[in-house]
């Protein structure tokens, strides 16, 4: 390839790209192009980064409430548990064990519901679920439960609510799993506290009471899980040849893996679709290069009757493509990532508190989606450019300049 | 004796009208040497354009040969047509042809750069034959903004700007008032005296025609020499 007429196809090319607004119907058509790749790149972006945003609320959210690891436990008895605890303990004193105790009950106050009732050591509220900044109030299930008349409960706020309960109410709860002789146990219990973590699992389906309570409840002396947090992210691997085989451990992940396969579902389903926006400027170039081909095309013949190769033509318009759909690019590059990183660390876009969990549109930008939008522009400009460049090379000199006479 | 540039043997070139082939050029001989002033007349559609495409390479006979410089160009593939071109052959159109989005200077540089010349060497060998043509004063204007004479001379320095060995001008003067076209056929006697510049003219005008020092009329798909300038 030659240098010196490489630049003066690209300085043709450049010449072109800046002349067109005087030039007709193919102006419009231009910039319309230009827009249209530059929107459709920051909807994919914006849109991407909006879902990593909410992803990222509620991975963080899931988090708070649930361990990083499950070991089931309820195949062994009472002191064998304690063993292990112990166990655990001694052998990953980085590592950060609790007993639980759950089960699915009915729940009673000026109406009945089905929820998930956890029994834990009330500290754990705080350490192993973080759920201090959800709660309503400044109040923790009381440690020794010698000071209290009533077992006390921690609801979820879209629990509580739907049951007209406030703090300080007395529910009773009903454990249908433990029927014996024709009678379910009842405990009856305070309303201690509402979080209100913004999950519905979480907000209307779990609650908890110390785990003394709850053994006295459902009359079981053991627990049926250890749960774990760490931030050893081999912990699942260690564990797992540490404990013995009829253990089985759970991982958050493995656990929540429907909700996160559905999230990333999405995302995939919303990245293909918006790239049918690009797609779609992607025609609107190839439209727009052939109308400027067709308005220039005595230009193309006079340019081959000066000595223009056929290779030259064709890289003037390819490149003319590149520059029309590169700048659409650039354009959407910078301003959705303008756009998106200020709303990450300065966020300035409100969503409605009655409607939305969170008081900001969650915004997280991913280098591998912008990465994956510029390829995928890339290609899409690229094909698009080379079918008026192809075009370009098949004009005859005579035949061009004949539509001018 | 002057030197043989160009040599057109048995050139036939027919177009094929519905059920009709019809003979637009047959069996022409034709030679152009170095510092002619040729002019071929004609009535329209007679195929003198059609002749003169095809001593120009932009298109080609159904037989014959178009031998310049000892290369049979018929042979040749369109990307060494295009750089034959650009080295031995300049046009003038009836409409000057000048690219819109380009200045003056830059269209009569134009042959250079897409040949791959240095932009500055090409631009200043620019000024200088626009200067030759006085036409120097509209470097950096824009097509639209220049006269009918001025772009038909801008479009005369574009033809000549590569040095080539032949100037095909096809109805040069065509769109000219007459004092314009006049103006323009001086320049051609001009640059044909001083430079030994070789030009084909195509015309249907007699006294424009008249200008050349050999003249040809095509009638009938024949071509038949009217007259030389010293006979």
């Amino acid at each position: 390839m030659n240098n010196k007429s490489l630049k003066t196809d690209v300085w043709i090319a450049f010449r072109y790209f800046q002349t067109r607004r005087k030039v007709g119907m193919a102006s419009a058509t231009s910039l319309i192009t230009l827009i249209g790749v530059a929107v459709g790149t920051m909807a994919v972006l914006i849109s991407m980064s909006v879902l990593n945003g909410f992803r990222d609320v509620i991975t963080h959210r899931t988090r708070n409430m649930e361990p990083d690891l499950k070991i089931h436990v309820r195949i062994f008895d009472e002191s064998d548990q304690r063993n292990l605890l112990t166990d655990l303990k001694y052998n990953f004193p980085d590592y950060h064990f609790t007993p639980v105790l759950d089960r699915k009950i009915i729940v009673s106050g000026t109406k009945q519901s089905l929820m998930q009732l956890k029994g834990i050591y009330p500290s754990e509220l705080g350490s192993m679920f973080k759920l201090k900044p959800y709660l309503k109030y400044d109040l923790f299930l009381t440690e020794d439960i010698g000071q209290t008349d009533f077992p006390e409960i921690v609801l979820g706020s879209g629990l509580a609510y739907s049951l007209n309960l406030m703090v300080g109410d007395t529910v009773t709860l009903l454990s249908p799993a433990d029927v014996e002789y024709y009678s379910a146990p009842v405990m009856k219990a305070i309303l201690k506290n509402i979080y209100d973590i913004d999950i519905f699992n979480y907000d209307d389906m779990t609650g908890f009471v110390h785990i003394l309570d709850m053994q006295y409840f459902i009359d079981e002396p053991g627990w049926h899980e250890i749960y774990v947090r760490t931030t050893d992210s081999n912990a699942e691997k260690k564990l797992r040849s540490y404990l013995p085989d009829q253990l089985s451990l759970i991982s958050w992940k493995d656990e929540h893996r429907e909700l996160f396969a559905a999230m990333e579902m999405e995302k995939k389903g919303t990245f293909i679709v918006l790239n049918l926006i690009i797609l779609l400027a992607g025609f609107n170039l190839v439209s727009s290069l052939i109308m400027l081909l067709l308005e220039k095309k005595w230009e193309v013949g006079i340019l081959k009757s000066m000595g223009l190769k056929d290779n030259q033509a064709f890289r003037i318009y390819f490149i003319l493509g590149w520059i029309t759909g590169g700048i659409g690019m650039v354009i959407g590059l910078i301003s959705s990532l303008s756009l998106l990183l200020w709303q990450q660390f300065h966020p300035f876009i409100r969503l409605p508190g009655d409607v939305y969990f969170i008081k900001y549109l969650p915004v997280a930008v991913s280098p591998w989606d912008v990465l994956l939008t510029v390829v995928v522009l890339i290609l899409i400009i690229t094909l698009a450019s080379l079918l008026p460049a192809r075009h370009s090379v098949k004009l005859k000199p005579l035949d061009s300049i004949k539509v001018k006479m | 004796m002057n030197e043989q540039i160009l040599k057109a043997l048995n050139i036939t070139k027919t177009y094929q009208s519905g059920e009709n082939r019809l003979v637009i050029l047959k069996d022409i001989n034709f030679t152009l040497n170095k510092g002619d002033l040729v002019s071929l007349m004609g009535a329209s559609g007679s195929g003198k354009s059609t002749f003169l495409n095809i001593l120009g390479t932009m298109d080609s006979p159904d037989s014959g040969q178009v031998i310049i410089h000892g290369v049979d160009t018929v042979k040749l593939k369109e990307n060494q047509l295009a750089e034959f071109r650009q080295k031995h052959i300049g046009f003038v159109f009836q409409f000057h042809y000048l690219l819109p989005e380009f200045s003056v200077l830059e269209n009569i540089a134009m042959p250079l750069l897409i040949a791959g010349e240095k932009r500055q060497k090409a631009l200043s060998a620019s000024v200088e034959l626009m200067d030759y043509l006085g036409i120097a004063g509209r470097k950096d204007h824009f097509p639209a903004e220049i006269s009918g004479g001025e772009k038909q001379r801008a479009a005369i320095c574009r033809a000549l700007i590569s040095n080539p060995d032949i100037i095909l001008a096809d109805e040069p003067t065509g769109n000219l008032d007459r004092e314009t076209g006049w103006q323009v056929l001086d320049l051609f006697q001009k640059i044909n005296r001083e430079m030994n510049q070789c030009f084909f003219l195509v015309t249907h005008d007699e006294t424009i025609a008249a200008v050349a020092d050999r003249q040809y009329y095509l009638k009938d798909a024949a071509l038949t020499h009217v007259r030389n300038e010293e006979s």
